[in-house]
């Protein structure tokens, strides 16, 4: 466990001591305060436009949290430091366990930042409180990236570092669109993850609030998918010749 | 290699549990969110709410580029509202300022439109979108289908409840169902006065059978009176106007009416000014009138107070 914890540190701490993380974290919170001037183009909808843009910049900053995940393992094995952990007694399958949490913990940090800091523009454009649903919504991205995190480990280890981040990007933007398979079972939900699961931007909106009980479920099938994709990564990983 | 047999249960059994419930998510969804499985399925990561809030400011920057949404040009602006809906079908814009903006190029398109905004489970409260489609149905369509229309100012009506906009719509509501009965019904010679009358009779009866007299159909609208309403029908029906001259058959009905509906409010068969105790003519018309509220004491025979007082005040006779 707690070799598991220090991968895991190693990687949050790396993103996180960057200032452009929060330099980022700052332009999309002055984009999201933005949506105050589009009263007249948007015929009175800022306020929707708000919680929306809210929502979108956060799941984009998930995104990018995972591709930097996509890029750092094959660094690390590029320039030898995975070797230099694995010959510590410190199994494969920890590292990636421990690479995928940081990468967990590192987009959860910066979301909830941007979540926090746009209920502060939200109250102070328009004077009202947080919706229970707002804060369900954001929650729900912050919980998706334990999925997208593991997707990003699987494809770390099983393609090269230039395509790996390109194949994450293209199979985390489908995965939003897998309901369309939804009557086959195994391949929907199983192998190929269904993103969308986690995406009420509109229930934020319309303030349509999401039972606890489907959180916790959707927390759950977030877990299980990742033990999936984390152990196919594992099986790869395992067989792969480390310098 | 010795751990890849744990790996593949591992993968197995989580495969199977993510599969299992990502079958029972989905169904979950669609009890609190069941615009899902209406929404496009065009690939867009799930940002249908931000690319319906671009389309919209896009759609509005369209519309103040046009002049009027006539035929030249209603296909496009139907396109775009077509699209809108398969990003945010509960977006309430679309139907309320987008919809009615072709309403007079395309009533069917907007109607259609409206339709489904009103089977949208989200809208299921908004009254303003069914009285937009009766609307619609009774002044844009070519011809105006007014059974139609009172079927969604039946629906408004239901949706608004105490809201203030309620009266207009119950008026909306009965002058439909009388144009329509002025449509099917050829003995009434186009006589819409007279059509309403009836309509509005017919709902009084309906309200006489559930026990609730004087409301439409006891559901809401308790402050919509309906005798207020029979009695301004009762006016327009006997008493001539610039367009309208009142007819034997208007006036018959009329007087079966007061009969039936006002036999005890004491209102002139002739012009329904209400008359009170003692009165014998009519004093807005002259008409004569049947006299009530006297002293049962044959000697006095006076007025009795609000004429239906216990006691008489002239000569203190016990009334009952």
């Amino acid at each position: 466990m707690n070799e598991i914890i220090t991968i895991a540190s190693g990687t949050w701490k790396n993103v996180l001591r960057m200032k452009v993380v929060y330099f980022l974290i700052l332009c999309a919170l002055v984009l999201v305060a933005s949506a105050i001037n589009y009263d007249v183009l948007s015929m009175g909808l800022q306020k929707e436009l708000m919680i929306d843009v809210s929502l979108v910049l956060n799941s984009i900053a998930a995104m990018l949290v995972v591709i930097s995940l996509t890029f750092e393992i094959p660094k690390e094995l590029r320039e030898g430091v995975a070797s230099t952990l694995l010959s510590k007694p410190l199994g494969r399958f920890q590292y990636l366990l421990g690479k995928m949490c940081g990468c967990v913990i590192t987009g959860a940090i910066v979301c909830a930042l941007i979540a926090i800091g746009s209920f502060f523009v939200f109250n102070m454009s328009f004077g009202e409180r947080i919706g229970i649903t707002m804060f369900q919504t954001h929650l729900l991205v912050i919980l998706a990236l334990i999925p997208m995190s593991a997707l990003g480990v699987l494809f770390a280890v099983l393609l090269p570092e230039v395509i790996a981040p390109i194949i994450t990007v293209v199979v985390v933007w489908f995965a939003f669109s897998t309901k369309v398979l939804a009557g086959v079972p195994v391949l929907y939900g199983g192998i190929l993850p269904d993103l969308d699961l986690f995406n009420f931007r509109a229930n934020a909106v319309y303030q349509v609030q999401i039972p606890w009980m489907y959180v916790l479920l959707v927390t759950l099938w977030g877990i299980c998918y990742a033990a999936f994709a984390l152990s196919i990564a594992s099986i790869v990983f395992e067989r792969k010749d480390i310098k | 290699m010795k751990r890849t047999p744990i790996y593949i249960i591992i993968l197995v059994v989580a495969c199977v549990a993510a599969t299992i419930l990502s079958m029972k998510l989905n169904t979950m969804q669609h009890t609190f969110c069941p615009e899902k499985k209406d929404l496009s399925g065009s690939p867009i990561a799930g940002f249908h709410k931000f690319a319906s809030d671009v389309q919209w400011m896009r759609l509005v920057n369209y519309l103040g580029s046009l002049n009027t949404v006539d035929e030249s040009n209603v296909k496009q602006v139907a396109g775009k509202l077509e699209e809108l809906m398969k990003l945010d079908p509960n977006l309430e814009k679309i139907y309320k300022d987008g919809a009615l903006i072709m309403s007079i190029a395309d009533p069917a398109k907007t109607v259609e439109f409206l339709t489904t905004a009103c089977n949208n489970q989200y809208l299921k409260n908004n009254w303003q979108i069914p009285f937009y489609a009766g609307y619609v149905m009774m002044h844009n369509a070519k011809p105006a289908n007014y059974e139609k229309a009172a079927e969604f100012f039946e629906m408004s009506m239901k949706r608004s409840g105490s809201d203030s906009g309620a009266s207009y719509v119950v008026s909306s509501f009965f002058r439909a169902k009388a144009k329509d009965m002025v449509q099917k019904d050829k003995s009434l010679k186009g006589d819409e006065k007279l059509a309403l009358l009836k309509v509005l009779y017919s709902e009084w009866e309906n309200n006489q059978k559930v026990g609730a007299e004087g409301s439409y159909r006891n559901e809401g609208a308790n402050t919509q009176n309906l005798n207020d309403r029979l009695i301004k029908a009762l006016k327009d029906v006997k008493v001539a106007s610039e367009d309208y001259k009142p007819t034997a058959e208007g006036k018959k009905y009329a007087d079966m009416v007061i009969s039936k509906v006002f036999d005890k409010a004491h209102i002139c068969s002739n012009c329904t000014a209400p008359y009170g105790a003692g009165e014998k003519f009519c004093s807005s018309c002259g008409t004569s009138l049947p006299v009530w509220g006297l002293c049962k004491n044959q000697v006095c025979k006076k007025p009795l107070k609000n004429g239906n007082a216990p006691f008489c005040i002239y000569c203190g006779a016990k009334q009952k």
